[in-house]
């Protein structure tokens, strides 16, 4: 019935006596269907645990909120914790715009199988033990080690295959051309229907994307006796993606062992894992080699076998080189062939960590421990374009360009920690840490670029076309040598005390001081800060003596956490930077600040738990949080001869609630679990910063709003009263007095620039208003059955892309509206539809016309699985085999593509599509076997 | 058990002590790969590094600023390039979105970068000519601004550290400059035999005295920019300029030539951005290539220089064809590719200001206003300007280009059949005419002054709306998509202020549109200086 839950620094805390939500989840739940990131499969499991998958593919880094968007400029990210110590991500964001480079995450490298346990602590109360980063929430893994017994040895192995989950809608009927223009086009489609003599029916989903194939195997052993205990494990993920020539690949290696001496006084605990990754053309959104460019576009009247063949020997030259007729349509398009065969981008990892924790039992209620835990890894980035990819690629150089990056990060952290645990007497219970902490963390850089000169971009010789080293890079100041890290420590110490009286009575206090090295600096007079949280919790099903029988256990928290966060490294202590288009090292055009203070997150929460009527159970937790002291660098007037200045002010509200409603029952041989995951979050700008002292000037001023860009017209703009996640559309339809679009004499309609910018028009808040998933597992004798329904409800989302694909006139909607005879508005105005989509669609679009709903219903994920009994098996082994899926079937989404699917990890960027790469649905065939 | 607690006691001490350990912050907190003001000041760094930056302020030494300024809006409002990239608004076609025309004035490559590494240069010495060498780089960068939107912020730029500041009306701005000018031409004369580290100069070695001649030529730049909206004031800086003992440009070696050296990692900016989204196999340019204008005025004058301005077009038969601006413009792979390009190297220099240029200034002032240019006719002057310019891009037959009384610009024929152009822009051709009307003379001027100064395409906007010329061709009405705001025939005469003006500026924006621009904050309203009484727009 009392279960203890794994909560901060890896210390196991009695639920009973918890003030803030946790909410647990066992191995079992992440391995059955398990994905290359395991914080994939989290997805649904947790009531307020927002997971966005990235677009980048497998391996892809995952955007995780808990509770809402809290900072203007920092990251509002999950931290994660493995075995007690923080992971900082150091996960690159993904591109935004133009650029198509996805990222993965250094979390996404764990390989699922080594997890025990997750739980995710949704609140800032529960992290004001690991710092800072935690105000977001924390996802906390624990990891397996050997155990007490004979050798158990654990295989298994899954195919998984993969085809793209939501595309946009296209259309093969009307051919190549521009029936309003006397010239034509060979790039768009909206030319003469076709017929069966001359229409090659080609369709992207079928003629170029592929089935992806994701192999996985993994073994694991464990053995160990009383003193000595042995985890060793390995894995390996293949995965090919759904568009040709890109890969993941990862190769983990773990050793565990766990030992105790000293009379069983002692324990220590060491580990070591080793990790290669690697990723080729792992692609998110953007045009810039991006093949879903010309696989979108591509004209219908065209022959897709025509350019299947990608290049052509090129006989003068002798080389062969790329072929395209269509031309790159202003947006960089390539042969989608050509970037995936020919425009290479590489990332290899190796990745080590090492960990050691020493403990020692000082008396049987007091113990002191020490951990150390180093995480390494270098990442060797290369680009390789080879001669003919579009010049604007390549620097201008028609022989090529090569570029490569070595990146090293280094994280260490470590801590001690005395521990007590003691009943002073029957009532009476103390539960106290104190400890210090040292994280330190660096990154490192050296980057080279450049084309390899042609004899014209540049005045020197030519180097070799495709030949991809430093050395045959051009000599020219084209050729960008970098060098680029950071360091960041900090230096903590905390304590906790939870005090239980007759067992039903909690109080937790904690505190904590951060001596982070962002803060030293001329321009900072703060060296620490210090926060603290309480909590309560009392569990009134054992106090109040006559509850009903069907409540069996009821519980009810509350807690308050203040956690600061510093401000960025090196605001504080600003420098002279290179200037790459001057190549000299200038002063900054920032507007001079000083007195920054840290950023402060106050929260508080209370729920519930209960658990009544037999089978059921309930938590429910309402939150609210405030963001204050945000520092963000809004721009500014030139006028002031600055182009930016350093705020600190600014307060964003969160609040929502969090509600599971768990159900298992056995009947028999059959058992049904049930859970209901609900979650809702408002966000709310209490302000930005109204009457700022400029301390420099005694002048007051106010930033009314905060422009945080977007993409073409659409922007992130932040007003009070707003949310961080509204969109704007810059532009609108010219309107006549009596409110209806003007159509102008030629037919066409011409949305113009709003002047004003109170005028913007809001398109809506892309963050979602509530999250629901409903999960079901049957387990009848060695059959088990499961599915998850997740679903999304508020929030917009805007596709640039499908605007593209109607201005080309190869999309569904533009073939319709054709077929229709025209476009109507105005209740009953007629615009022709290719000046319809000609003004309002293309590339940059009328955001209006180009935002849909983010609510959403999906079979996330289902599974069908048989374990053999081992008795069958001749008491050899275990068996169990599965059949999996996910994302397999989208119930209901109005957007034309999959709004959970983002580009990047970053704030302003979700909920827009630029030719983001499909999401994926998946299918798996499973074998576990257990010796 | 004491044992025991004071062994916690020392370990917890240890603990708390070790997180005191602070004083490496600043180390840490200090970005390994940027440097500090004192390691600028090593061998005279910091101020070459600080004249560089602001020299990258004029004409963008950043790509994409540069872009904007002088390939998507100088270069095609002054008749020079047209824009062929495939965007979807331009300002072209009079529609821009607010991130191609704010770019002047909002971008931290100009204004920020101009005023921050002001105070540096203030900060770091009181040597007047290095102080007096960074105010002329800043009026020359701050003109271009004044001149795309009208009044701007200016005198109070950074005053007293106030982040909104007040607009100056172009005017003030411009009597601001001419008081400034003043001020630097007397310290340099004073200093004429002094001069900077050679290393610190990327335009005149350091040479005081270059750098007079120059802000004496930027100063009858300005006055013949005033000849209409202030007479007295125009021929007084105008003569001023010229008599000054140091006086004004007079061969090329005077030009003021930003080098190579100050160039960032994509070098000449120009030659980039115009090569931007160049299809493959293609060599005419990408996002721009050259304007027809330019090219059929040239071409009906058999100029000589058009192999060194254009690169051949890809029609069969034809060497030199430009695009016209202001139409619906063709998909650059299939047809836009095919137009002449502008012929500019990674390694050209860029050209601020030319002796040729100086040449037509003072053959304006002499022949149109009067003005007393000291010794030579107005004609001297203009087959001065000619000869300087064929010099400068290294042509021969200036001789018998300037002495062509038959030859004139040639109507458009475009080889793609949509815009050809039936019309003869102008009569004129390149031999003085002593008996012609002064508009005549002015015209003539005015093109070859516009021919001289390709590439500089926002100092030919400048003249083509204070003077009408040269003509240049009309929007058509596809083309003119400003919803009938803009001209055709008298095309843009300003840019809009940046929108972000309005949020983070708002009552000082407000107050110079209604109280100093006097006009609505468009494309159309016109200028202090814009008003040529002989251009009347309707």
């Amino acid at each position: 019935m009392e279960g203890t839950v794994v909560t901060a620094l890896g210390i196991k805390r009695s639920e009973k006596a918890l003030s803030y939500n946790v909410q647990e989840i066992k191995s079992d739940d992440l391995v059955v269907n398990k994905d290359a990131n395991f914080i994939n499969s989290l997805n649904g499991k947790v009531a307020g645990l927002n997971i966005n998958a990235s677009s980048s593919g497998v391996g892809g880094a995952t955007k995780v909120i808990m509770r809402g968007q809290k900072s203007i400029s920092q990251s509002s990210n999950a931290l994660y914790v493995i075995d007690g110590v923080p992971m900082y991500t150091t996960a690159k964001e993904g591109s935004t715009q133009f650029g198509s480079q996805g990222s993965s995450d250094p979390i996404a490298d764990i390989n699922p199988e080594d997890i025990e346990s997750i739980s995710v602590l949704t609140g800032a109360a529960a992290a004001a033990l690991y710092g800072s980063d935690a105000a977001n929430g924390a996802i906390v893994v624990t990891t397996k080690k050997g155990k007490e017994g004979k050798v158990t040895v654990n295989a298994t192995a899954g195919v998984e295959v993969m085809t793209p989950f939501v595309l946009p809608r296209f259309q093969n009927r009307y051919g190549t051309g521009d029936y309003n223009s006397s010239i034509g086009s060979d790039v768009r489609s909206w030319g003469q229907p076709l017929n069966s003599a001359n229409n090659y029916h080609y369709n992207p989903a079928k003629d170029y994307f592929q089935t992806g194939v994701t192999h996985s195997e993994s073994v694991s052993v464990s053995m160990g006796n009383e003193r000595n205990q042995t985890y060793l494990s390995g894995s390996a993920i293949d995965s090919y993606g759904v568009v040709p020539n890109n890969g993941y690949h990862r190769y983990n290696f773990t050793f565990r062992n766990t030992t105790s001496f000293l009379k069983d006084k002692m324990h220590l605990d060491v580990g070591a894992s080793y990790i290669i990754q690697k990723d080729l053309n792992m692609i998110n959104q953007g045009t810039y080699n991006n093949p879903l460019v010309g696989a979108y576009i591509f004209p219908r009247g065209g022959d897709w076998d025509d350019v299947r063949m990608f290049e052509r020997y090129d006989v003068t030259r002798r080389l062969s080189t790329q072929y395209w007729p269509i031309g790159d349509a202003g947006m960089t398009m390539q042969n989608p062939y050509w970037i995936n065969y020919r425009n290479l981008r590489e990332n290899k990892k190796d990745r080590y960590m090492l960990n050691a924790s020493l403990s020692y039992d000082i008396l049987d209620w007091l113990n002191i421990a020490g951990r150390v835990r180093v995480d390494n890894s270098i990442t060797k980035y290369t680009e390789k374009f080879y001669a003919s990819t579009l010049p604007q690629l390549t620097e201008s150089s028609k022989n090529g360009l090569y570029g490569i990056s070595s990146m090293k990060d280094s994280q260490i952290y470590a801590d001690v920690l005395l521990n007590i645990d003691k009943r002073f007497n029957e009532d009476w219970t103390l539960q106290a840490n104190i400890g210090a902490s040292i994280t330190d963390m660096r990154y490192d850089a050296f980057k080279n670029r450049g084309p390899i000169a042609d004899g014209e971009m540049s005045e020197e010789k030519p180097g070799l076309a495709n030949v991809f080293n430093v050395q045959n890079l051009s000599n020219s100041q084209k050729t960008s040598r970098l060098q680029e890290g950071w360091r960041e420590q900090t230096q903590s110490v905390f304590a906790s005390a939870e005090v239980g009286y007759k067992g039903a009575y909690y109080l937790t206090l904690t505190a904590r001081n951060d001596w982070p090295s962002q803060l030293a600096g001329p321009h900072s007079n703060k060296k620490s800060f210090f926060y603290p949280s309480v909590g309560a919790s009392v569990v009134l099903s054992q106090i109040i003596p006559n509850m009903p029988a069907n409540l069996e256990y009821l519980k009810i928290r509350g807690s308050y956490a203040s956690v600061g966060t510093a401000f960025e490294r090196y605001i504080a202590n600003p420098k002279y930077k290179w200037n790459s288009s001057g190549l000299s090292w200038n002063t900054q055009t920032q507007y001079p600040m000083y007195d920054l203070k840290p950023e402060l997150t106050n929260s508080w929460e209370v729920g519930l738990s209960m658990r009544f009527l037999k089978w059921f159970s309930l938590e429910a937790t309402y939150y609210h949080t405030n963001t204050k002291n945000q520092t963000f660098n809004p721009q500014i007037s030139t006028g002031s001869g600055s182009s930016e200045i350093y705020i600190q002010s600014g307060d964003v509200m969160n609040q929502g609630c969090e509600i599971s409603l768990g159900f298992g029952k056995d009947w028999n041989k059959f058992r049904w679990d049930s859970n209901l995951a609900f979650s809702t979050n408002q966000n709310r700008i209490e302000s930005l910063a109204d009457n700022v002292l400029n301390a420099a000037t005694g002048e007051e001023f106010s930033v009314d709003q905060l422009d945080m860009n977007g993409l073409g017209l659409a922007h992130f703009i932040l007003r009070k009263g707003g949310t961080l996640g509204d969109l704007y559309s810059f532009a609108d339809f010219k309107y006549d007095s009596n409110g209806m679009i003007v159509v102008n004499e030629d037919g066409t309609v011409s949305p113009s620039m709003i002047a004003d910018a109170k005028n913007y028009v809001k398109l809506g808040s892309v963050l979602p208003k509530a999250n629901l998933s409903w999960r079901n597992d049957f387990r009848i004798a060695g059959f088990n059955f499961g599915f998850l329904i997740t679903a999304r409800f508020g929030g917009i989302v805007f596709s640039s892309t499908q605007a593209v694909l109607d201005y080309y006139g190869v999309s569904e909607a533009s073939a319709a509206a054709r077929d229709a005879g025209g476009v109507y508005i105005n209740g009953g105005d007629r615009v022709d539809a290719n000046k319809w989509y000609s003004s309002v669609g293309g590339s940059n679009p009328l955001p209006q016309e180009y935002t849909y709903s983010g609510t959403n219903v999906r079979l996330q994920e289902a599974s069908i699985g048989y374990t053999f009994p081992r008795k069958m098996l001749g008491n050899v082994c275990d068996l169990n085999l599965s059949i999996v899926g996910r994302n397999l079937w989208m119930i209901y989404n109005k957007a034309p593509f999959d709004p959970e699917s983002v580009a990047t990890t970053g704030n302003y960027y979700q909920g827009i599509d630029h030719f983001m790469m499909p999401s994926l649905r998946n299918f798996g065939f499973n074998v576990r076997i257990t010796f | 058990m004491r044992n025991i607690i004071t062994k916690t006691g020392a370990a917890f001490l240890a603990a708390s002590l070790f997180a005191g350990c602070t004083a490496h912050y600043l180390e840490i907190n200090t970005n390994p790969y940027e440097v500090s003001k004192e390691q600028t000041l090593t061998d005279g760094y910091a101020i070459g590094a600080a004249i560089s930056a602001l020299c990258g302020t004029v004409v963008s030494t950043d790509v994409n600023t540069a872009q904007f300024t002088d390939c998507l809006l100088g270069g095609p409002m002054g008749g020079y390039y047209s824009t062929t990239g495939a965007f979807a608004k331009t300002i072209d076609n009079y529609n821009p979105t607010d991130d191609w025309t704010r770019v002047f004035l909002a971008s931290d490559r100009i204004i920020p970068t101009l005023y921050s590494n002001l105070n540096e240069i203030a900060d770091i010495t009181d040597d007047p000519v290095t102080l007096a060498i960074a105010k002329i780089i800043k009026i020359t960068a701050m003109l271009r601004v004044t001149d795309t939107y009208g009044p701007i912020p200016y005198s109070k730029i950074g005053e007293g550290g106030a982040i909104a500041v007040a607009y100056d009306s172009q005017e003030a701005v411009y009597d601001a400059m001419f008081a400034e000018l003043d001020e630097v031409i007397s310290t340099l004369t004073e200093n004429k035999l002094s001069g900077i580290s050679p290393k610190a100069d990327p335009i005149y070695d350091g040479t005081a005295v270059k750098w007079c001649k120059f802000a004496n030529s930027l100063k009858l730049r300005m006055a013949m920019r005033i000849s209409y909206a202030a007479p007295e004031k125009s021929r007084k800086y105008a003569e001023e300029a010229v008599k000054h003992e140091i006086g004004v440009f007079t061969s090329n070696a005077d030009n003021a030539t930003l080098r190579t050296v100050a160039f960032g990692e994509k070098g000449n900016p120009l030659y980039t951005a115009i090569k931007y989204n160049q299809p493959s196999g293609c060599n005419t340019g990408g996002d721009t290539h050259a304007a027809a204008d330019i090219i059929t005025y040239m071409n009906g004058y058999n100029d000589p220089r058009r192999p060194v301005y254009f690169i051949p077009s890809e029609f069969d038969g034809i060497e030199y064809v430009g695009i016209r601006v202001r139409i619906e413009k063709p998909a650059l792979n299939s047809l836009g590719r095919k137009y002449s390009g502008v012929n500019i190297s990674p390694s050209d220099p860029l050209v601020w200001l030319n002796a040729a240029e100086v040449c037509f200034l003072k053959a304006e002032a002499e022949a149109v206003f009067g003005y007393d240019m000291g010794e030579g006719t107005a004609e001297d002057f203009y087959n001065e300007g000619i000869r300087l310019s064929f010099e400068q891009f290294g042509v021969s037959g200036a001789d018998a280009y300037l002495n062509d009384a038959v030859s004139r610009p040639a109507v458009y024929i475009d080889p793609a059949g949509q815009n050809s152009y039936s019309e003869m822009l102008s009569e004129i051709t390149v031999k003085w005419d002593e008996s012609a009307s002064t508009a005549q003379k002015q015209e003539r001027i005015l093109i070859q002054k516009w021919i001289a100064n390709f590439n500089n395409g926002n100092e030919a906007w400048a003249d083509h709306r204070r003077t009408g010329y040269p003509h240049l061709f009309p929007a058509t009405d596809a083309g003119n998509k400003s919803d009938g705001i803009v001209s055709s025939v008298y095309g843009a005469r300003r840019m809009r202020y940046p929108l972000a003006e309005y949020t983070n500026n708002g009552e000082n924006v407000n107050y110079a549109v209604s109280a100093l621009l006097k006009g609505k904050d468009n494309m159309a309203t016109r200028l202090w200086w814009d008003c040529n009484p002989a251009i009347i727009i309707k």
